[in-house]
């Protein structure tokens, strides 16, 4: 039992990407370990601390560590961006990548609860991208929905028909698993088929 | 009350006018020393140089005429650039806790394959009466602060750059920088005690980097920018003042005038001066304060790189300085960026300072401490009207 958690832990320990660095009851801000390596708008991640918090990831963001001092231009001269990172290998060190994650839910007694978590999670818990297994279970509920078409997340119609992409590649039938959301999308979304529609579209691309 | 800037603005305006009524004077005294360094007779100034090193005046060894220029050298594709720099907190005498801080800030790159950078701070809080003072055999003792810390931080920041050795593969060249010169300036002041002692931590240092550069491609380069020193100026004096060998006081033919202002005449677009080395003991090594060094034109300025003086030997480590030197300089744009990035570690901003106080406080507090300050401190805080 003791060897079967070490390996469940091992295998999470690998989607590791992150530290959060800011928290709130309904999102939670990640700065990633490497620069660019930031998790798809629209996967979802959990923060891997006692009380795990699971979130939808919303926004990402690349920018000078030091709000005082701003990225120059290198060229122009260079032939590629990979180029400037080979020549200046300090960006790597002076620039950070940062993602929101919309909190869609939490984990307790190693179920999923699809309410915001009574606490945001703890400052520098590791954060991680949830593995197949995970986002097939979220996703088989729709309770999340409602949560996403929150007016006051920016294009939230772009994150939810984001994640719907990657959710419904897990399906066995992906077509039909967008169809059951899609009902629900629209019960959420009264007189709105234009924008239901638009959602389901952007999440068969 | 702020300061009063239209009464500060007229005393401005006079300033400049008489710098500009100058400036002409000054132009002409740059074209004697350009003329003087373009006629350098090597053979003279030898033995006008060896006869004032007898009378124990530290010189400039020159053995190619300062107007000769060289290109730049092409650089290894595979090279390791590294670079340190400090600034500190000093002593406050209104806090309640007696201490000082030294923050080096470092930055190592490797460009080629597989580039990356490595960055990193170090505080060092110094707060015991032994290492806060330095003693002397028969207990004298001076504390460190004010002039002595910074001295004593020029030596944390060499042996900080001696320590990322440890960090460089021996087969990769490298090229480590310092902010400033070589050497500490401004020692001569402090007691004999002192001097020595930061001469011995000097000595440990370079033996060190001295043994590390006989086995790995390594050359150690102190970046001044716009410098201000006129060594070579001065040895052009000894061959063309008719004063010198008299009174030792110039007619003014060339007074004034600085280095940088003959090298941005002299130098082309990225070439080098000669190597010049500067000995505090004439006919002996002296590990802890010898120096040899050039100037570049990196863009629009004259640079100073100042080296060990035992580098001056080896034209490939000469080679490999002058090429690093510009090429950081290039890539800053302007100034060096593994210096930049250093001394962007090394900073110790307003906010910095003021956290650092409260930190004190707070810490000698919740160990039951009370915090007295003087009043002065008080008042600058609080501000009242």
């Amino acid at each position: 039992m003791g060897s079967a958690k070490q390996e469940k832990k091992d295998n999470f320990s690998g989607n590791i990407i992150g530290e959060v660095i800011r928290s709130s009851s309904t999102d939670f801000e990640t700065q990633c370990y490497e620069l660019y390596k930031f998790p798809p708008l629209g996967s979802l991640v959990t923060s891997d601390d006692e009380n795990p918090v699971i979130g939808i990831v919303s926004h990402s963001v690349t920018e000078s560590m030091d709000p005082s001092r701003t990225p120059r231009p290198r060229g122009p001269g260079l032939d590629n961006v990979k180029s400037i990172y080979d020549d200046s290998p300090q960006l790597n060190n002076l620039l950070t990548s940062r993602f929101t994650s919309i909190t869609v839910g939490y984990t307790k007694d190693s179920s999923i609860v699809m309410k915001l978590s009574p606490f945001p999670p703890r400052i520098l818990s590791p954060t991680r991208i949830c593995n197949d297994s995970e986002l097939n279970e979220f996703s088989s509920n729709f309770d999340f929905v409602s949560r996403l078409l929150n007016p006051s997340i920016g294009s939230s119609d772009d994150v939810l028909a984001a994640f719907l992409d990657i959710a419904s590649g897990l399906k066995p039938d992906p077509e039909q698993y967008l169809i059951e959301i899609g009902k629900e999308i629209a019960s959420l979304l009264p007189g709105q088929m234009r924008r239901v529609n638009l959602i389901l579209r952007n999440a068969c691309k | 009350m702020s300061l009063d800037l239209n009464s500060t603005s007229q005393q401005i305006q006079n300033m400049s006018k008489n710098i500009s009524a100058r400036e002409t004077d000054r132009l002409k005294r740059i074209e004697t020393a350009v003329a003087a360094a373009n006629d350098f007779d090597l053979k003279s100034y030898e033995i006008v140089r060896q006869n004032l090193a007898e009378l124990g005046r530290t010189t400039t060894s020159i053995k190619d005429s300062p107007s000769k220029t060289f290109f730049t050298p092409d650089l290894p594709k595979n090279i390791i650039v590294a670079a340190v720099d400090g600034s500190h907190i000093d002593v406050d005498r209104h806090l309640a806790a007696q201490c000082f801080l030294i923050n080096i800030g470092s930055c190592l790159i490797k460009y080629g394959d597989d580039p990356y950078a490595e960055l990193a701070t170090r505080p060092t809080l110094y707060a015991t009466d032994e290492n806060m003072v330095i003693k002397s055999a028969d207990n004298r003792t001076q504390k460190i602060q004010g002039s002595v810390l910074g001295i004593k931080r020029h030596i944390e920041e060499l042996k900080e750059l001696a320590k990322l050795i440890n960090d460089i593969p021996k087969e990769t060249p490298s090229c480590l920088f310092l902010d400033g010169t070589l050497f500490p300036v401004g020692m001569s002041i402090f007691p004999q005690f002192v001097r020595d002692q930061f001469y011995d931590d000097i000595k440990e240092t370079m033996t060190f980097l001295l043994t590390e550069s006989s086995h790995r491609k390594m050359s150690v380069a102190a970046y001044i920018s716009y410098p201000s020193h006129s060594d070579i100026v001065e040895s052009l004096r000894m061959l063309i003042c008719d004063d010198i060998a008299g009174t030792g006081i110039c007619g003014g033919c060339v007074e004034g005038v600085k280095d940088r202002d003959i090298f941005y005449k002299l130098l082309g677009p990225d070439q080098r001066s000669p190597v010049f080395v500067r000995k505090t003991t004439p006919g002996h090594n002296n590990i802890a304060c010898d120096i040899g060094f050039f100037y570049v034109k990196a863009g629009n300025e004259i640079v100073r790189i100042e080296m060990p003086y035992w580098s001056v030997e080896d034209n490939d480590i000469i080679e490999l300085t002058h090429g690093t030197s510009l090429d950081q300089s290039k890539r800053g744009p302007g100034y060096p960026t593994v210096l930049i990035e250093a001394h962007e570690q090394a900073i110790v901003t307003t906010a910095d300072r003021e956290s650092f106080v409260e930190l004190v406080e707070l810490s000698l507090n919740a160990n039951g401490l009370s915090t007295p300050t003087s009043q002065k401190n008080i008042s600058k805080r609080l501000r009242n009207i």
